[in-house]
Parts: structure tokens; C-alpha cells; sequence
């Protein structure tokens, strides 16, 4: 399979990076792991005159808790997700999301912001943090811009992202006391479904926690439900009162949330892939 | 318009011109003639291009050639020193843990990878290991037999 042709540029900060998409604007592509534009470049799906890679761009690349965030460098790798202490630790939504991700070789390549910015149906990061209310930062020559990730996807392959952007971070707020995150696929309901890499965490919040009510989302005895693909949009979010025996996510997860998680799918594409 | 790259191959460095839209992959069989790295589905889902990218193993064919400028590449070819072959292509020469063989160059990156990080790893380990490396001829038990005696 050959790549088409292309000039290929590697800028060192993402200034440089900002300055070259705002001179190619459409006609460039940005470059992070390449597990994905790659093959898109092969079967000829896209070809942009312009690849921006971003690989020598260290300030892209690492993990830092700031005071209740922990911000996540564009250019971390899923492979490093999977081992990094800090995301072991407060995270492991994440972490479970990032070992699923395709193979080992995979991981040792793919990177949080190519995951978010390609916008595959699959995706297996995103669900995971929409449920932690994670935002992106989006920097262009003219500024730069939070987005929270619950509103960046426009639907597969779409999404808030400028042509003119980079995505350099993504901010997830630590869950705190009382919030449980938990991960379930589908497949203890529907093996099919295992298939189509579904992963609806689940963040409930069980008591009242306090003032913290990120991004506008559930508190008290609401829960968060983010799913992979499962309509147009393909990470919806269903905000719904849970039940009392829902306290406690991490017993059975998918099957509890699974009333929940169907009625708020688009049918059109949930319904014949779950059978309900 | 061509780049100019100088890498590492093998402990040899290497300098050339190259098209930025050439893969790794290409630029290792095809510019360098080390063409142990097998061409297979070229779009990441082998595993049979595993080459050793700065001490990481990676689908050589999702690589552009100009990405590996300045890093260090490490193939089937430069497992091998005089005194004879390494210990885990021994092992699978031991083992018979090749079939058709189209596989075992990126399986053997994988698993030298694997035991360089952990010298005894157990079977969970090597089949999470080498879980990004197909082998169609299904010879996968005895690959795994080989990589734990080593």
C-alpha cells in the first residue's frame, strides 16, 4: 500500500506547529501516533498535501497532577497510560479503557490526543473521560480554548477540533471522595457487542459530595453513563436518577446500568447490534 | 521534496535521502535490503513489521522513514552476532516454534522485547506480550513454549 504524497514538517513547539496549520489550514493533517492516519493515508481515505508531525514536541509529552486536575500531554502515549502510577492510582477508568486499546504495538504508538482527535466510533479513551468530565485544550495562533470532551465530538470523524488547532492536553479532574468510577463492557450482557469495543464506564456519584459539580454534570444520586458507539454522536451521555442498588457500581456494573444505558441509545444503531 | 535522515540500524549508522511518504518498513527492505522485516496487512494489525524503535517495539509500517530520523532502529538482522544466533531465535528454532516463518521476525522483536524487560515473565505475560502479533498458521503454543525456556 503506498502513502500519497505529501511534505512532510516537524515542528519542535506547538507555536511552530500553529504557525504551519494556519499557513495550510485544511490542507494539512496533523501527525501524532500515525495508527490511524497512517492507514487512513493508505487506503486513500485522506490525502492532505501537508503532515504536521508532532513528535518533536517535548512540551506535549508527559503527565502532571496541577492542584485537582491532572493534565495529560497530547503526545502521551496509550502504552504509557497503562503504566503510569499516577493514572493507576486516580484514574483507573482510564487505565482500563487504555489496555483495551488495540494491540501492545499499538499502544506503544497510538497517543491520548490522536484517540480523542480522530473520532473513531471505537475509540476506547473517550468514554472513560467524558465520565471523569475531562476537558481538551485546543491551541491555534490565535488563542487557545477548553472544550469539555462530553461536547467535542460532532459525530464519527467530526469534530470541534479547527483545521488551524492542536489539541496539547486534556484535563481530567481527579475524582474525589465518594465519586466510583467503574468500566464495563458489554460483553457480560451481549459477547457481540465485546466486538465493537464497547466500554460504558460508569462514574456514579452515590452521596452528595460537596460543592464539586463538574461541568455541569450529576451529583448525588445521578450517574454518569458515556458509552462508545452507540448512536450519530456516538458518545452520548444519559443522566438518569439511579436506583439505590446502584450505589455500588463495581458490583455489576453492566448490569445495572444496562436499562439506563439502553433507553438513552439512538435505536436506529443500538437496537440491532444489542438485540433489545 | 526528499529529507535527509541518519539513524541508527543495528548499531550502523545509517544516512539517506528519502521521500517523506516512505515507511519504515520500505526504507528497511527496500533502501537498506534488511528485508527480515516482513511486509504483511501494512496497516498495524500484524505485527509481522515489529521492529525496536528507540528501545520500543512498534509496526514499522505505520512509521514514516523521516520519523525515525535521529533514533535508533533495531531489526531481526542485528539479533544475530557471531557467536550465533540469539537466545530466543534459538528457542524457537528449538521449539519448532515456526511454521511458514512469515511471522516469526516481528514475533521474535516482540518477545526479545518482553524478556529484556522481564527475564522471567509468565505465560500471561508473553501472550499479553505478543498479543499484537499474528500468526495464521495458529502456531501460537509452541511460539510460547519457546519464549518461556529462554
Amino acid at each position: 500500500m503506498l502513502l500519497p504524497k505529501f511534505d512532510f514538517h516537524e515542528p519542535t513547539s506547538v507555536d511552530e506547529a500553529c504557525e504551519i496549520l494556519a499557513t495550510f489550514g485544511p490542507k494539512a493533517k496533523v501527525l501524532a501516533g500515525g495508527t490511524d492516519l497512517m492507514v487512513n493515508l493508505k487506503k486513500k481515505i485522506l490525502a492532505p498535501e501537508n503532515l504536521v508531525c508532532l513528535s518533536r514536541i517535548d512540551s506535549l509529552h508527559g503527565i502532571v497532577e496541577e492542584k485537582d486536575q491532572i493534565v495529560i500531554g497530547g503526545r502521551y502515549t496509550v502504552a504509557e497510560l497503562t503504566v503510569d502510577p499516577l493514572v493507576e492510582k486516580k484514574l483507573g477508568a482510564l487505565r482500563s479503557g487504555a489496555r483495551a486499546l488495540g494491540s501492545p504495538l499499538v499502544r506503544n504508538r497510538a497517543t491520548i490526543a490522536g484517540n480523542i482527535g480522530s473520532a473513531r466510533p471505537a475509540a476506547d479513551l473517550p468514554p472513560s473521560l467524558i465520565a471523569y468530565g475531562a476537558t481538551v485544550i485546543l491551541v491555534s495562533s490565535q488563542g487557545k480554548r477548553e472544550v469539555p470532551l462530553g461536547d467535542f465530538f460532532k459525530g464519527p470523524g467530526f469534530t470541534e477540533l479547527r483545521p488551524e488547532e492542536v489539541l496539547t492536553e486534556v484535563r481530567v479532574p481527579v475524582p474525589t471522595a465518594g465519586q466510583a468510577p467503574a468500566t464495563s463492557t458489554w460483553a457480560c450482557a451481549r459477547p457481540r457487542i465485546a466486538t465493537w469495543s464497547m466500554w460504558p464506564p460508569i462514574l456514579p456519584w452515590t452521596r452528595r459530595t460537596g460543592p464539586s459539580k463538574p461541568h455541569g454534570l450529576s451529583w448525588g444520586r445521578w450517574a454518569r453513563h458515556p458509552c462508545g458507539p452507540a448512536g450519530p454522536k456516538r458518545h452520548w451521555l444519559v443522566r438518569s436518577r439511579t436506583r439505590r442498588s446502584f450505589s455500588r457500581p463495581e458490583k455489576r456494573p453492566a448490569r445495572t446500568a444496562s436499562p439506563l444505558m439502553t433507553s438513552g441509545a439512538q435505536p436506529a444503531i443500538a437496537r440491532p447490534w444489542w438485540g433489545f | 521534496m526528499k529529507k535527509l535522515i541518519k539513524l541508527t540500524v543495528n548499531d550502523r549508522e545509517v544516512e539517506a535521502a528519502v521521500e517523506p511518504n516512505l515507511t519504515l518498513t520500505d526504507f528497511l527492505r527496500y533502501e537498506l535490503n534488511l528485508t527480515g522485516t516482513k511486509k504483511g496487512c501494512e496497516t498495524g494489525d500484524c505485527g509481522a513489521c515489529t521492529v525496536i524503535l528507540d528501545g520500543i517495539p512498534v509496526n514499522s509500517c505505520l512509521v514514516l522513514a523521516v520519523q525515525a530520523n535521529g533514533r535508533k532502529v533495531e531489526t531481526i538482522e542485528g539479533l544475530a552476532t557471531e557467536e550465533g544466533l540469539h537466545p530466543v531465535q534459538d528457542a524457537f528454532v528449538e521449539h519448532g516454534a515456526i511454521q511458514c516463518g512469515f511471522c516469526s521476525p516481528g514475533m521474535i522483536m516482540s518477545a526479545k522485547h518482553l524478556l529484556d524487560k522481564n527475564p522471567k515473565p509468565d505465560e500471561g505475560e508473553i501472550r499479553a506480550a505478543i498479543a499484537g502479533n499474528l500468526c495464521r498458521c495458529t502456531g501460537y503454543q509452541k511460539i510460547i513454549d519457546a519464549i518461556k525456556s529462554v
